[in-house]
């Protein structure tokens, strides 16, 4: 069983696929060109998967379940040093 | 001399391009910078993490911000307020990373300093420095930073000219023992600096090109009128 997978190309194509999506954010990072403003993806990613699709399910995944409040009033109280620094420049 | 029509001069002067009107820019664009994406954080240390989390509340919060702003169809007083609001959540958690992240550094250069600079007896480390002064930095000075951190703890923990060092030199061997002792805080501190100049980077940017457009939103279009026809009474 495990050798008739092993050379079946669509199965082998969906581990390689998953081994990628599975890359963790700090892995993904490697592969930003600062210079060139653009991802630069090695050879052997997959056609499937969509880098801004993997890199955006991942920045969902990381973020808190609720932080639909765009529209609450600015906390009020301490007001950390860039919020002071925005502020001002709003003035 | 003949003096050239007027026809003539134009036609003889050297040609440039045509000059085009200033492109209008809408103040509705908002560009989300790609290199403060929080991919763009290295490494998976608790600083890593750190800005990680506090850059995607900012890209969240600038990608929000841009979409709302596209919509022409939304007031711009309103889309003022829903953007500060938004922007100063996004600063807020920018600010307790860096807080998060320093508190890391502090710990992080304790240890580095603990690991190369262990307490040796005073009158040891003497004698090595008295030893290294007489024997010269060149005739192995750099292997006994390396294999005995006592060494290098006699040699770094006082003025370099003690040991026959200046002060680069010094320096040049500090980095020699870290690297040998403190290799993975050493590590851990890189990663947490870099992660720290990407949440200020970061704040810092989106401040500087936000914050104009917010004043721009906030003042209602009333207002503007009332400017100009005051201008044109004045």
């Amino acid at each position: 069983m495990a050798d008739d997978l092993a050379s079946d190309p669509v199965y082998v194509e969906a581990c390689r696929e998953a081994a990628w999506a599975d890359l963790p954010l700090s892995e993904t990072a490697r592969h930003w060109d600062a210079a060139e403003r653009r991802f630069r993806w090695p050879e052997g990613w997959p056609e499937g998967v969509d880098p801004r699709a993997h890199v955006q399910a991942r920045i969902d995944a990381a973020r808190p379940a609720n932080n639909d409040s765009a529209t609450d009033p600015p906390p009020s109280g301490h007001v950390s040093p860039s919020v002071q620094r925005l502020r001002e420049m709003l003035r | 001399m003949t003096e050239k029509a007027p026809i003539d001069a134009a036609l003889a002067a050297p040609r440039g391009r045509p000059a085009r009107p200033p492109r209008r820019e809408s103040n509705r664009n908002i560009v989300v910078p790609i290199d403060h994406h929080p991919g763009t954080v290295r490494g998976d240390g608790p600083s890593a993490q750190s800005a990680r989390a506090a850059m995607t509340a900012m890209h969240d919060a600038w990608t929000r911000i841009a979409e709302a702003a596209a919509d022409e169809g939304i007031d711009p007083p309103r889309l003022a307020k829903a953007a500060q609001s938004a922007m100063e959540r996004a600063l807020t958690a920018a600010d307790r990373a860096t807080s998060a992240i320093d508190g890391r550094v502090k710990e992080l250069e304790t240890a580095i300093a603990a690991a190369v600079q262990p307490r040796v007896d005073p009158t040891l480390a003497a004698e090595v420095r008295a030893y290294w002064r007489e024997k010269g930095w060149a005739n192995g000075m750099v292997e006994a930073m390396r294999e005995d951190v006592r060494t290098a703890s006699a040699i770094l923990s006082a003025p370099g000219y003690l040991s026959g060092l200046d002060a680069e030199r010094l320096d040049t061997m500090r980095r020699i023992a870290v690297d040998a002792h403190a290799r993975e805080h050493q590590a851990a501190l890189d990663e947490a600096l870099h992660a720290r100049r990407k949440v200020e980077t970061a704040s810092g940017r989106m401040i500087e090109l936000v914050a104009p457009r917010l004043r721009e939103w906030a003042e209602p279009e009333s207002e503007r009128l009332a400017k100009l026809e005051a201008l044109g009474r004045g």
